[in-house]
């Protein structure tokens, strides 16, 4: 999910929502893959990309290429959009019913307006759990992208969160890597000591917030729990252990992390971290490579990781990371339905994620075996491994509910972070905005 | 004609005279400074490295490689810069010739319903491009001009032609009307009497208009983003976007690049300046 403003996300999330009832008028019947069509290798193909960036454009240029060197009559319309642009064009797409062949989809809320409108066509035959294709993906990222039981996107990659620390500072004063949440705890009161900073932390954009919450709640809230209370329409927010989540997380505040946190933007705080002015900074997997480098006063052998240690005593799921896929959709009005699904299987083959996965890119493939650890930072490859082997993928709090909701979430942990809101009143707020959407 | 031959200022006059000549200088150069600062600020982060601009944002660059510079002008800053530079120029000569003549129309001719057709074109300002988004894209699809240059330059014309019109219609009232009544007598058409009276005696405003033009059609992001697509057509603003990676994002390029996408159009400002002040003074009061 996107860096820079997961707030804008939700807003923008709720725009398209009522973009797409405005035109569900425009949107046909549900429409399903048939596993059996023919391919029409002819044509023009329009994809609709979240790699604008100039880091990450040449990706969908070079497997275009690739693509079309084995089927020449197959043109391409790339539209390559950033993580705040792509927000806004498929906005404007779908309410102009003008969505292209395929385009890019976030999990949750998002990914479902497409499906509530009608606008994604339902790749279950073809990419449905037990088929072959389906197979060849990990399943928790399959699984991400299933509404109401039916598969509507193809995952390409994966994201989680880890906590990334400074394995010389650690060796330096003593400290192992904690495996509670109590021995993180320690572990920074022994960083404090030295004068360093244990946990960079910039939460000026709100979200770094929910990440640290996300993975809380998951080990303190049993998932049905956690899922039920994702839907409105059911949400309840009552489990203690969302309190005693966001009190753990106020503890890790108040003993790991320094200054004015939401004054702090995310940029600043992991460069913190690459300057070796912090000892840890928690992030997402797909920023290992960023984090540590030969650029930075960080060296890639000095960078480690681990997941989040769990308080003791939790009552969730303890084998759960936080995290989530994304993908891409089929659109319902594409007149090569056909086609689009070839091409998204030559986007997930094992070889194109190989590509993915490693340098430059470094985007840890949603395909299993797409990924040739020797081409790839060790530690991502280990991270990886740690995702497939995750029982459970928390998503993002801010896009897995409903955008007022994901609002409530974002507000009411600055406002905790900023000493303005206790624990039990971060709750109340989520529940009382949850009970104001459900009706 | 009289002498003066009063008594030369007291030394206490002097002295309030070079407090206040003090005071005036360092506010201006005090506004001079706040003005400069941040132009001259995002330039010098062009020459620094990520790790110089989050830990000594406001120190001095260690070095002056335009590596920086090179690298943002060859990740596409060129093409973005090509493609401001059409849609702008060509954008503000359409704004400014229509505007002049449809201000031309609304003071100097004979015209039925003026006050009505005035009410209408200067009605345009209260319409929010935002609100007109999703029909005009589907317009701009039906016509084939979508992700092409002509799609932004008919509509930042096509939205800043009321507020154009408004400015260049006040500079005209102010102007006597004999000067156009002897062309007139004389036997000059509209046309003439447009061209070579009334166009260069608005010469100020109309380097207002352009420059106000410019300043928006150079900065404008929404329309930008939603009417194109492929990298050749995208304008700076969308185009600096690109440079910006959800990780790893190497801010001394951004500031480069930005430092280039804002130079032309400051060079613009302090070249037309004395026009563009002197234009909306005397142009604004209506």
């Amino acid at each position: 999910m996107n860096k820079t403003s997961k707030m804008t996300a939700a807003l923008w999330t709720g725009a398209m929502a009522l973009a797409t009832a405005q035109t569900a008028a425009a949107a046909g019947d549900l429409v399903k893959a048939n596993p059996t069509a023919p391919v029409d290798y002819s044509g023009t193909l329009s994809i609709m990309t979240k790699f604008g960036s100039q880091h990450l454009s040449p990706f969908f240029r070079d497997v275009v290429d690739d693509y079309q060197k084995l089927h020449p009559e197959v043109s391409f319309e790339l539209i390559q959009e950033t993580d705040d642009s792509v927000k806004g064009k498929t906005k404007t797409l779908v309410a102009t019913n003008s969505l292209p062949d395929i385009f890019f989809s976030w999990t949750g809320t998002w990914g479902y307006n497409f499906v509530r409108g009608n606008r994604a066509v339902d790749l279950t035959p073809v990419i449905g759990a037990g088929t072959d294709w389906g197979k060849t993906f990990t399943p928790a990222a399959l699984e991400a992208f299933v509404w109401n039981d039916r598969n509507f996107g193809v995952p390409l990659y994966l994201d989680a969160k880890f906590m990334g620390y400074n394995k010389r500072i650690f060796a330096d004063l003593g400290i192992e890597k904690p495996e509670t949440l109590e021995q993180l705890l320690a572990a920074c009161d022994t960083i404090s000591e030295s004068g360093m900073t244990p946990i960079s932390f910039g939460n000026k954009n709100a979200w770094p917030a929910v990440h640290y919450a996300g993975q809380l709640l998951v080990y303190n809230v049993p998932v049905a729990t956690l899922e039920k209370d994702f839907d409105p329409k059911t949400a309840e927010f009552t489990d203690p252990g969302y309190v005693t989540a966001l009190t753990q997380f106020s503890e890790l505040q108040n003993r790991c992390m320094r200054d004015a946190p939401n004054g702090m933007s995310y940029q600043a705080a992991i460069q913190a971290f690459s300057d070796e002015r912090s000892a840890m900074y928690y992030q997402e997997i797909l920023e290992f490579d960023g984090s540590a480098n030969d650029e930075t006063t960080l060296k890639p052998e000095n960078f480690g990781y681990f997941i989040l240690p769990v308080p003791e005593g939790a009552k969730g799921d303890t084998n759960a990371i936080e995290g989530a896929p994304e993908g891409y959709m089929v659109s319902a009005s594409s007149a090569q339905i056909p086609l689009a699904i070839d091409f998204l299987k030559f986007l997930t083959s094992q070889e194109v994620g190989k590509v993915l996965s490693a340098s430059p890119y470094g985007q840890p493939s949603a395909v299993i075996g797409g990924s040739d650890p020797d081409a790839m930072n060790a530690n991502v490859v280990a991270g990886m491994a740690d995702i497939d082997s995750a029982s459970y993928l928390m998503p993002w709090l801010d896009t897995v509910n409903h955008p007022r909701v994901a609002a409530a979430w974002l507000a009411g942990l600055q406002a905790l972070v900023g000493g303005s809101k206790s624990p039990e009143e971060v709750v109340i707020s989520v529940r009382e905005t949850a009970e104001a959407v459900g009706g | 004609m009289t002498v003066g031959t009063g008594n030369p200022p007291s030394e206490s006059a002097l002295f309030w005279t070079a407090i206040s000549k003090s005071f005036v200088y360092s506010l201006l150069v005090c506004l001079g400074v706040i003005v400069l600062y941040p132009l001259l600020w995002m330039a010098a982060s062009g020459f620094k490295t990520n790790t110089q601009i989050f830990n000594a944002p406001f120190a001095i660059p260690l070095s002056w490689s335009l590596e920086n510079y090179i690298g943002a002008w060859n990740e596409g800053v060129r093409s973005f810069l090509v493609s401001s530079l059409i849609v702008t120029a060509t954008s503000a000569f359409c704004t400014v010739m229509i505007s002049a003549w449809t201000a031309y129309g609304l003071t100097r001719t004979r015209m039925p319903c003026k006050p009505l057709i005035t009410g209408f074109i200067l009605g345009g300002l209260m319409l929010s491009p935002t609100v007109a988004l999703i029909p005009l894209v589907r317009m701009m699809q039906s016509v084939g001009l979508y992700n092409t240059h002509w799609a932004l330059i008919l509509l930042y014309t096509a939205f800043r032609i009321p507020f154009t019109t408004f400015l260049i219609r006040a500079y005209m009232l102010e102007l006597p009307s004999d000067l156009d009544e002897a062309a007139r007598m004389d036997g000059a058409t509209e046309g003439q009497i447009f061209w070579h009276i009334m166009l260069p005696l608005c010469r100020p405003i109309i380097v207002s208009s352009v420059i106000l033009h410019i300043l928006f059609a150079w900065n404008e992001y929404l329309f930008a983003m939603i009417f194109t697509n492929a990298q050749e057509v995208q304008t700076l603003p969308v185009g600096l976007t690109s440079l910006m990676a959800k990780h790893g994002t190497d801010y001394a390029q951004v500031f480069a690049a930005m430092t280039i996408s804002a130079l032309p159009i400051v060079l613009l400002f302090f070249a037309m300046q004395r026009y563009f002040v002197r234009g909306l003074t005397e142009g604004i009061g209506k």
